[in-house]
């Protein structure tokens, strides 16, 4: 009884607390809900007090020409805004080149249509729009009098130039990647797909970030409700921050605990294009130039954009490649646990002879030996990368081969085993993209130890649970092993095969185009623009 | 967590191809490595045809009991007694008459991946890993197998689908074995049979096509039921091909006197293939580990057609199958321990072969006078309407 009273206090006190943190953010709200006020002082004021009178907001006050009376003012904030334009298009014919507002009109009238000679600019009287537009680098003015105020774009912050893709290296190809800055991204992606069609949603993720995102997809091409269900998904995130396309990727992806992932990322336009030309669709957001595509199917992680830009036996070769390194990275490891421990009658006698020979020495089982040397292995490749730019490949090549010749000859290691990782190793790096790669790499570690425990038949056993895995698995209502299960024959032209374009006449439809043909859409364009 | 999408409507049914694919990988199962020593025993190198024989009468069973279930379609077995007495004032009469069918095809289902279980993990310590105990490698396989049958029959029906080539793959070693060591004498005499002869031997090849029952369930599920039938005889017909092969190649390379000693013929087979260059030598662990996926889609499509059944009958929730899986699986395990020995083992798969087509035809019987009783009502009920 008394337990329960003390219960029911403490569930009232913490009420009583989120109670006095809601008030305190609906008052917080109220106070940027407000409207321009007249007095110039007291918008200033508001805002460099609402900023804590932080030091990058610059506020300029000045006197407009042959208007002495109207006091108006600038404020913007250091780094965020381009100063040099602030100075020639708004302040420069505003205190210099006022002359026409000697002319009896109106004089916020003049200001906005002939003054300031700024493309994009937006008169409005409420603080919020403001203050956000503020924030993402434009310049607010007011003038004495008026209660409204005007945003005028003068974003111009340092950044990074267009530089080549550095996680999808293609020998031929476009060079230009996507950059951290949100339009440049998007017209990089407009200035290839010319398309009256092509959409973007703008959207806000993230309460104090307030990343801007952008969904693109075509319209007519893109299966509605797959843009309907991107749009719920984004718009339910609730984070603080978005720092990158991987917060996003997080909170919309189908599944939490599978180690496959169900949203692709790519770093290249042209690659971007084509996802969007299936039917896909693109979520670009601000800050990263990785954009994310969906829905993902298991096969387009082991496509590389050049598989489109080389003739066609190229690409089918490249990505039969790819798969036999994929099943190389996956089970090399576990196979020759499998062998060594519970089949040697497989392998053939002259070598087995010669492997028990260099296993002669070695102190240990193979699963030991193997998972060692992966283990090792990884860590060199995690450090490698964080090494500072030179050394990297030094300390790879110290790393493996004066590293492990060492172990061999001290007869740590057989050397059978340091080809069994080199070679997985090698294979993992041919699977173009990155996060399916280090899936793949993770899996090996429990085929390994499946392998020490039942062989060959631990291995399939695995696999199969593997497998019901990636069965069960969907993005975004697309089964992840299309169009293989379930089978799809007219998909398969584009899979482990890539048939030559030609003949390439219709967008796979496992991802649920509107418009399946591919060669009819100029005509569809030039007849709706007839009409 | 997993969101909710709108899945694509073909997601939810099992197409033709999956169905072809279900039927063809359940019958085949561990019956291919040791169906050859047991008609052989009965009838020698005539077993090369009474094979087909057996083919074609199960596919004239598997015709018929298509063509009775797609007249009810998306309803499987379990839920046939609601079908018949939808318009009785009693709705739980018709499962109740439809119980003793519904519990013979469970007990079978049952029955089968139990000693399909048993036989693979006695195929697995006798040819390749002899010290492994025997629990282990049974409980891995129903561990794994509960895992994949705990699942809705359309995630059954694409796993089948996803796999079914990898069945195909020890296909070209068989007739490398045969042009490397077959011998045209061995297939001769034929044709020296009595009737009686011939019956023993097609009843024995039944052994190896066990398992096309599971269409019963898995028919509730089909995209389009009218059009079950081709992709059902296709499966038939490839089967009785693939077996037709394995029975040519296993009696041309060891003929009746040694066919009849062997435990394992299939792999004892592939003993004998040797391709110059390759880089394994002795395949039978390699071979083994190929068909284990073929022993282990026979024992999710019986062992889901089984929870299936469960499911649907006592109209439980989506959530609990896999439940229903776990909880079958220490009975499944329990009872697939249970033959003592190699013979007995034998004894069951032999009488489940030869039970299976009986089964059908009871089946078959059944829904038929059903079915006709119901038209007959019908005929006479014009004037009162349903409820």
């Amino acid at each position: 009884m008394k337990m329960k009273r003390k219960r029911a206090a403490g569930r009232g006190r913490r009420k009583k607390e989120i109670l006095e943190k809601n008030g305190r953010e609906k008052t917080e709200k109220k106070t940027l809900d407000i409207k321009v006020q007249p007095e110039l002082e007291t918008n200033t004021e508001f805002i460099g007090k609402l900023l804590g009178d932080s030091t990058d907001v610059v506020t300029r006050h000045f006197t407009i020409q042959y208007a002495p009376d109207r006091k108006a003012a600038v404020i913007y904030l250091d780094g965020m805004s381009d100063s040099k334009a602030i100075d020639l298009y708004v302040l420069k014919p505003l205190m210099l080149d006022a002359e026409k507002i000697r002319t009896k009109t109106d004089l916020w009238h003049m200001v906005d249509q002939s003054l300031v000679q700024v493309g994009e600019t937006k008169v409005t009287e409420k603080m919020r729009d403001m203050v956000d537009s503020l924030l993402s680098g434009d310049a607010l003015l007011f003038v004495d009098g008026y209660a409204e105020g005007m945003v005028i774009n003068a974003r111009g912050w340092k950044q990074r130039g267009i530089d080549t893709p550095r996680s999808e290296n293609t020998v031929r190809g476009s060079r230009e990647g996507f950059t951290e800055t949100l339009r440049v991204n998007t017209a990089l992606i407009r200035r290839r797909l010319k398309d009256p069609d092509l959409r973007l949603k703008d959207l806000k993720v993230g309460e104090r970030t307030k990343t801007n995102v952008a969904i693109l997809f075509i319209e007519g091409v893109a299966d509605e409700k797959l843009v309907k269900e991107m749009q719920n998904r984004i718009e339910k995130i609730k984070l603080d921050g978005v720092l990158e396309s991987g917060y996003i990727e997080e909170m919309i992806q189908d599944n939490t605990w599978s180690p496959f992932p169900t949203l692709q990322n790519t770093e290249r336009p042209d690659s971007a294009v084509a996802h969007l030309l299936e039917g896909k669709v693109v979520v670009v957001v601000d800050g990263t130039p990785h954009v994310l595509v969906a829905p993902a199917i298991f096969a387009q992680f082991y496509f590389s954009p050049e598989d489109y830009f080389e003739r066609y036996l190229i690409a089918t070769f490249l990505r039969v490649l790819r798969l036999l390194a994929f099943f190389i990275a996956l089970s090399l490891p576990a196979l020759y646990i499998a062998f060594i421990g519970f089949h040697p009658e497989m392998i053939p006698s002259d070598l087995a002879i010669a492997m028990a020979a260099g296993r002669s020495t070695v102190p240990f089982p193979s699963i030991v030996e193997a998972l060692v040397m992966e283990t090792s292995v990884e860590i060199l490749r995690e450090a490698s990368i964080r090494l500072p730019g030179p050394i990297g490949p030094t300390i790879g090549i110290v790393g493996a081969l004066v590293i492990g010749e060492a172990a061999v000859s001290a007869g740590l290691v057989s050397p059978l085993m340091v080809i069994v990782v080199g070679l997985t190793t090698i294979s993992s790096y041919g699977n173009p993209s990155y996060n399916a790669a280090i899936s793949v790499r993770m899996l090996r570690f429990p085929l390994m130890i499946a392998a020490s425990i039942l062989g060959l038949y631990g291995i399939m056993l695995f696999l199969m649970l593997l497998l019901l895995h990636l069965i069960k698995l969907e993005s975004f209502g697309v089964p992840y092993l299309a169009p293989f299960s379930p089978l799809r024959l007219s998909d398969v032209k584009d899979s482990l095969i890539r048939i030559p374009w030609p003949w390439m006449k219709k967008r796979p439809v496992i991802f649920r185009p509107e418009d399946e043909k591919r060669e009819e859409v100029e005509g569809k364009v030039v007849a709706e623009g007839n009409q | 967590m997993q969101k909710e999408t709108s899945r694509s409507p073909d997601l939810d049914k099992i197409s033709p191809y999956q169905s072809f694919a279900i039927l063809f990988s359940t019958m085949l199962g561990v019956g291919v490595l040791s169906f050859q020593r047991e008609i052989a025993k009965e009838v020698g190198p005539d077993g090369i045809w009474t094979i087909l024989v057996g083919g074609v009468l199960i596919l004239a069973e598997v015709w018929l009991l298509t063509r009775v279930m797609e007249k009810y379609p998306h309803k499987n077995l379990a839920q046939f007694g609601e079908v018949f007495f939808k318009n009785r004032p009693r709705p739980w009469l018709g499962k109740l008459v439809f119980l003793p069918f519904a519990l013979l095809v469970a007990l079978f289902f049952f029955a089968a991946s139990a000693v399909v279980t048993r036989t693979f993990g006695e195929v697995l310590i006798s040819t390749v890993l002899f010290r492994t105990p025997l629990e282990v490698l049974m409980l891995g396989l129903l561990g794994v197998g509960a895992a994949v049958a705990g699942n809705r029959p359309q995630v059954i029906a694409r796993f089948n689908e996803f796999v079914f080539p990898i069945l195909l793959l020890p296909l070209p070693l068989y007739l490398v074995s045969f042009l490397q060591e077959g011998n045209l004498d061995n297939l001769f005499p034929l044709f020296h049979l009595n009737w009686v002869k011939l019956l023993k031997g097609v009843a024995a090849s039944t052994f190896a096509y066990a398992g096309f029952s599971v269409i019963v369930v898995y028919m509730g599920y089909y995209q389009q039921p009218k059009k079950a039938v081709k992709p059902h005889l296709w499966a038939i017909g490839s089967v009785t091909f693939l077996y037709w092969i394995q029975m040519v190649v296993a009696v041309g390379v060891f003929g009746r006197a040694e066919l009849v000693q062997l435990l394992w013929p299939t792999l004892d087979l592939l003993k004998v293939a040797a391709v110059p260059g390759m880089i394994l030598e002795r395949l039978e662990s390699g071979f083994l580990a190929i068909w284990m996926v073929a022993v282990f889609t026979t024992i999710i499509n019986l062992f889901g057609a089984l929870v299936d059944m469960v499911v649907t009958f006592f109209g439980m929730r989506e959530q609990h199958r896999k439940w229903v899986a776990l909880g079958l699986l220490p009975v499944l395990y329990y009872v697939s321990y249970w033959p003592a020995n190699l013979n007995t083992l034998f004894w069951w798969n032999k009488w489940i072969g030869r039970s299976e087509p009986l089964m059908g035809l009871v089946l078959i019987l059944t829904f038929l006078l059903f079915a006709m009783t119901k038209r007959g009502k019908k005929g006479g009920k014009q004037d009162v309407p349903s409820a």
